[in-house]
């Protein structure tokens, strides 16, 4: 019993949980409401949380966590996602580690950044695996596009990015 | 603090060896890999239900207050469309159906023969790297990886993956999307065909052709003021009477391609590139004999005991030849016929080609 309690106290257990609820969000109104063909990414945006506000190590787990879940939801090629994505959650950290007491809006420009940058790794490893036909000078307006759509809406998520992560009680681990 | 460190190294080594693994798995199409997401998918399906439930009116009330009017404009447009075309369809139906006993009079495969499986899209691709829809049907009503994907007006994509009772369709606008055409070359504008009245003794179809006729054996020709009327006496072939319905003067016209253009036919590949352009037809023959490929001409299905679609699914039409140099041949920028970006109710082909069938 004590042990089933630690697993859903776990922080991983809460990050697959919400890359889940993400992952639906993205499948569901994100997809439903593209703004000029452009669809907003909850997952990695997410993942990019993550890597504000705990660091690139974390943000790279989360994110290769986060990215898996969106594999398997919905995917063409399970595990590429979950690279470009924790690729992603690991940027914002790096972003962020160059200061050294970083206040929020900092975070939320890293995660903006980061988010345009996690876009692109997106057509540049489905290249790199074999799947051509996605780099070309679209992917730049795509990420862009994707970038200023996280700026409005990232304020509100990286308080839950440092939720997701948080470590469990003392009691609990 | 110095074991945190090394455990998260590990975990970030585990995952992105995990990620590779799959990626490698994924691409080759390991059945771990579906197994492994077909589970995932029963937990995950509820919770994407109940988001889609709670965010459905959220979704609703933005295409209502930014496309409002552009639907009352769309919904008139309709109307006039249907009211156009109801008339056409019966004709069409007609048409169709004269066709399809045809062919199978000779034995060649028809649409009408495979089953379809009508299905409903119910989620836009959530990624901004591919060109896909969810539709509502799956494994449990037949449908299975590569099986073709149509609308009314014609060819949409490939079933790209299926669990039970969903299934993923790969777009033809998608850059993995491949499959083989045919080009079905187009008589010159113009061309008419005109059928003599029912009392005149004639012992096969008739064809009379404004502009050229390559007269041949066997082939007799008579010129009036308005029009050239040729009867045709083919070799081996029994002569049927073919009952049209009587025409205002006795005379019945329809538009066929002249005789020495009829059903020339080459064939290519055609590939999608990504939204907003057009998918391309490349290995196109520059064989003069075929004929010469023109904005507007027809692209179908080539079918064949490997392609994945049967033959004579439309497609679109030619709304680009790109020549190019050397036997390259051209390149075609295919204009799809079906409207991608509004898809709602599509018919699933439950078609595999012999190739891909198993064996219970």
């Amino acid at each position: 019993m004590t042990t089933l309690l630690r697993v859903l106290a776990s922080r991983w257990t809460r990050l697959v949980l919400v890359a889940m609820l993400a992952a639906a969000v993205q499948a569901t109104v994100a997809a439903d409401l593209p703004f000029l063909g452009v669809v907003a990414q909850p997952v990695l945006l997410l993942a990019v949380a993550v890597g504000a506000a705990h660091g690139p190590a974390d943000g790279l787990l989360a994110g290769f966590v986060a990215g898996l879940v969106a594999d398997l939801a919905f995917g063409d090629v399970v595990g590429l996602g979950a690279v470009a994505i924790g690729a992603a959650g690991a940027t914002a950290g790096l972003l962020v580690a160059v200061f050294r007491d970083p206040p929020w809006w900092v975070r939320v420009a890293a995660m903006v950044v980061a988010s345009g940058l996690g876009e692109a790794y997106v057509p540049v490893l489905k290249s790199l695996v074999g799947i051509d036909g996605w780099v070309r000078p679209r992917v730049v307006a795509v990420a862009l596009l994707v970038a200023a759509m996280h700026l409005v809406v990232a304020p509100a998520i990286l308080p839950l990015g440092r939720w997701v992560m948080r470590e469990a009680p003392e009691e609990l681990r | 603090m110095a074991t945190n460190r090394t455990t998260r190294r590990r975990a970030i080594a585990l995952l992105a060896l995990t990620s590779i693994a799959l990626t490698t798995l994924s691409l080759r199409d390991a059945p771990v890999v579906g197994a492994l997401r077909g589970t995932f998918l029963v937990v995950f399906r509820p919770f994407e239900g109940a988001v889609r439930v709670v965010t459905r009116p959220l979704s609703n009330a933005w295409y209502g207050v930014r496309n409002y009017g552009d639907v009352l404009d769309e919904n008139e447009v309709l109307r006039e469309r249907i009211a156009q075309q109801e008339g056409a369809a019966v004709a069409a139906a007609a048409s169709v159906r004269l066709a399809q006993e045809l062919l199978a009079l000779n034995g060649l495969p028809t649409l009408a023969g495979i089953s379809t499986v009508t299905a409903q899209a119910i989620g836009e691709s959530p990624g901004n790297f591919s060109q896909t829809i969810e539709i509502n049907q799956g494994s449990e009503n037949g449908i299975r990886v590569g099986m073709p994907v149509l609308n009314a007006a014609g060819l949409v994509g490939k079933v790209a993956s299926v669990s039970t009772d969903r299934a993923v369709v790969m777009l033809l606008t998608d850059p993995d999307f491949a499959l083989a055409v045919k080009i079905v070359s187009q008589p010159p504008p113009g061309t008419t065909t005109t059928l003599p009245p029912a009392d005149v003794p004639t012992a096969s179809s008739v064809v009379a052709i404004e502009g050229e006729t390559d007269v041949q054996p066997g082939v007799e020709t008579t010129t009036t003021s308005s029009t050239t009327t040729t009867t045709s006496t083919i070799a081996g072939f029994t002569p049927s009477v073919t009952t049209l319905p009587p025409a205002p003067q006795g005379v019945s016209s329809i538009t066929v391609p002249a005789l020495g253009q009829l059903a020339v036919r080459e064939t290519g590949v055609i590939e999608g590139r990504g939204p907003g352009r057009f998918p391309t037809v490349r290995f196109v023959s520059t064989d003069p004999r075929l004929g010469e490929v023109r904005v507007g001409t027809p692209i179908v299905t080539a079918g064949g005991s490997r392609s994945l679609a049967p033959p004579d699914i439309v497609i679109g039409t030619v709304s680009r030849v790109v020549a190019r140099t050397g036997t390259a041949g051209p390149v075609l920028e295919v204009e799809p016929l079906a409207d991608l970006s509004n898809l709602s109710f599509l018919r699933v082909l439950l078609y595999q080609p012999v190739t891909e069938r198993t064996t219970p």
